[in-house]
């Protein structure tokens, strides 16, 4: 038998299990499912752990993981007891979660501190200037030449991915400035407008 | 020891993607000579597994109550499928997340612990063994995952020589 | 009680937060260095029963966008609404949110889950993993369809 025999022989083990399958018992099996994961999270949205919600129910933790497990044959009363222990309406279990959307977004952003000591220039592989925006600032204490630290917003270049954000630096600019006035170090303002940045693609 | 990690399509969906795993040039792989394995004499239960593992692919995502977890070593990942205590029938996988599993093998569980059994204790420690591969890639990057965060792209074949 | 110059007749309010999902890889966090990057999404609906405003967020935390998750959670936020038949309709009988509240919300929703973030990393390997500031304003305006 030679191997893409062998590979169509085994694919059509699972096919033929697949088709084996009665409609019915792959709903029951799908609704177990959906009804515990629906209960898992009202638990969780609750706030409850399952020993907690073991406590509210008078059972085990074990037998909560049974419940959980997708694998449980449950009684309408002890969907009641559930739903009671719960605060929602036994009709709460079955319930589609999902309201009307009217809004969806997937972005990254990305967050990076760096300790330097090297002098104020952008460190080689950071970013241009164009594509992100690096603050320097000074400990009033220490060496006036010392960075102490450096804020950049690294671009990630993924096409799917669009960064849209800033390190915005919305605070007092007083506290950045070294006691001793080095005509060397450069300083940048940092007001919440100035730092706003963003990138379309 | 060398393997391939392939996605199951009849099984994969929106929410999951269910991965298997090709062993040594082995013509099946690892799950489907378990589903050969078990089904005459194991029929509902394997009926059961294949369908809950349908429904975690397309509708709820492999979620952690789904599992038994800490099969394995800590951190690996390693996890068996919760199977009803009425039947006995283990699968072993690798979960990352709600979003990806790696079917492994399984078998009847007749004993207490699956070190006490011969068949199981193979499956868990050539789980064991693969998952400390499969990690290793990712550290090392020539594993990533795709956007969708539920597909695994880069080098899936994984040799004996490649992992020293 | 929050009011929109554009819209004074909807007022809405915070009223519920449910931490529906938590999840941190301790021994790959560990291993985490200065950065971090953060995949969001987010996601608003209207429940017309309820007359209430569900928003979704969910923030999974790597170091590097291919790199094993850190750490995820997600969060609901369900704001009760006063007014919400002063909302509006389209064609498919879709409820209109004006982009004033759609700001606010996202808004809120990010600052809030960015404090829950912390108080989960406090402590943690992940103790610095604190989600940048973002201008809501710059997301695109997605009208979400069946």
């Amino acid at each position: 038998m030679n191997k893409e025999h062998q590979k169509e022989e085994q694919t059509s083990v699972l096919d033929a299990i697949l088709e084996r399958i009665s409609l019915s018992d792959q709903r029951k099996t799908e609704d177990r499912m959906l009804l515990a994961a629906k209960i898992d999270d009202l638990i969780k949205g609750r706030g409850l752990t399952k020993t907690g919600f073991a406590s509210l129910v008078g059972q085990r933790p074990s037998v909560i993981s049974k419940w959980l497990s997708g694998t449980h044959n449950f009684t309408q009363d002890t969907l009641t007891e559930i739903s009671l222990a719960l605060d929602v309406p036994l009709m709460e279990l079955f319930k589609k979660k999902e309201p009307e959307l009217f809004f969806k977004a997937e972005f990254s952003v990305g967050s990076g501190v760096f300790m330097s000591h090297s002098h104020l220039r952008p460190l080689g592989g950071l970013l241009e200037p164009a594509l992100g925006i690096t603050h320097y600032w000074h400990d009033p204490n220490s060496p006036a030449l010392a960075v102490t630290g450096i804020l950049s917003v690294p671009q990630h270049i993924i096409p799917d991915w669009v960064v849209l954000s800033s390190m915005s630096w919305a605070g007092n600019n007083a506290v950045y400035y070294p006691k001793k006035k080095d005509p060397t170090l450069e300083r940048h303002s940092h007001t919440a407008e100035e730092d706003n940045y963003a990138i379309k693609v | 020891m060398n393997f391939e990690l392939k996605k199951i399509s009849q099984l994969s969906g929106k929410q999951a993607s269910v991965y298997t795993v090709f062993l040594d040039d082995a013509p099946e792989s690892i799950f489907h000579r378990f589903l050969a394995d078990y089904q005459a004499e194991y029929n509902e239960e394997i009926n059961d597994i294949v369908t809950r593992l349908k429904v975690i692919g397309q509708k709820t995502g492999a979620r952690a109550q789904f599992f038994k977890p800490n099969e394995g070593e800590y951190g690996d990942l390693v996890e068996a499928l919760y199977d009803d205590p009425e039947k006995k029938l283990r699968l072993y996988c690798m979960r990352f997340g709600g979003d990806c599993i790696i079917l492994g093998g399984g078998g009847p569980k007749t004993t207490r612990t699956w070190q006490e059994d011969e068949n199981l204790a193979y499956n868990v420690r050539l789980m064991i063994t693969m998952a400390k591969r499969v990690h290793q890639r990712f550290t090392d990057g020539d594993l990533k995952w795709a956007s969708n965060y539920k597909d695994m792209s880069g080098d899936l074949v994984f040799k004996e020589e490649d992992d020293e | 009680m929050s009011k929109t110059k554009e819209n004074p007749n909807i007022d809405f309010h915070l009223a519920q937060i449910e931490e529906v999902g938590f999840s941190m890889n301790l021994p790959e966090a560990s291993k985490a260095s200065a950065g971090f990057q953060f995949n969001i999404f987010l996601e608003a609906g209207v429940n017309p029963d309820k007359r209430r405003f569900v928003v979704d967020n969910r923030v999974e935390i790597r170091t590097e966008v291919n790199e094993p998750l850190l750490a995820h959670l997600i969060v609901r936020y369900i704001f009760d609404l006063v007014g919400f038949e002063n909302l509006k309709k389209n064609k498919k009988g879709v409820h209109i949110i004006p982009p004033s509240i759609q700001l606010a919300l996202n808004t809120i929703a990010l600052s809030t889950t960015r404090g829950l973030l912390f108080a989960r990393f406090k402590g943690t390997p992940l103790h610095n993993a604190i989600l940048p500031l973002i201008d809501a304003s710059n997301f695109s305006v997605n009208e979400v369809e069946d």
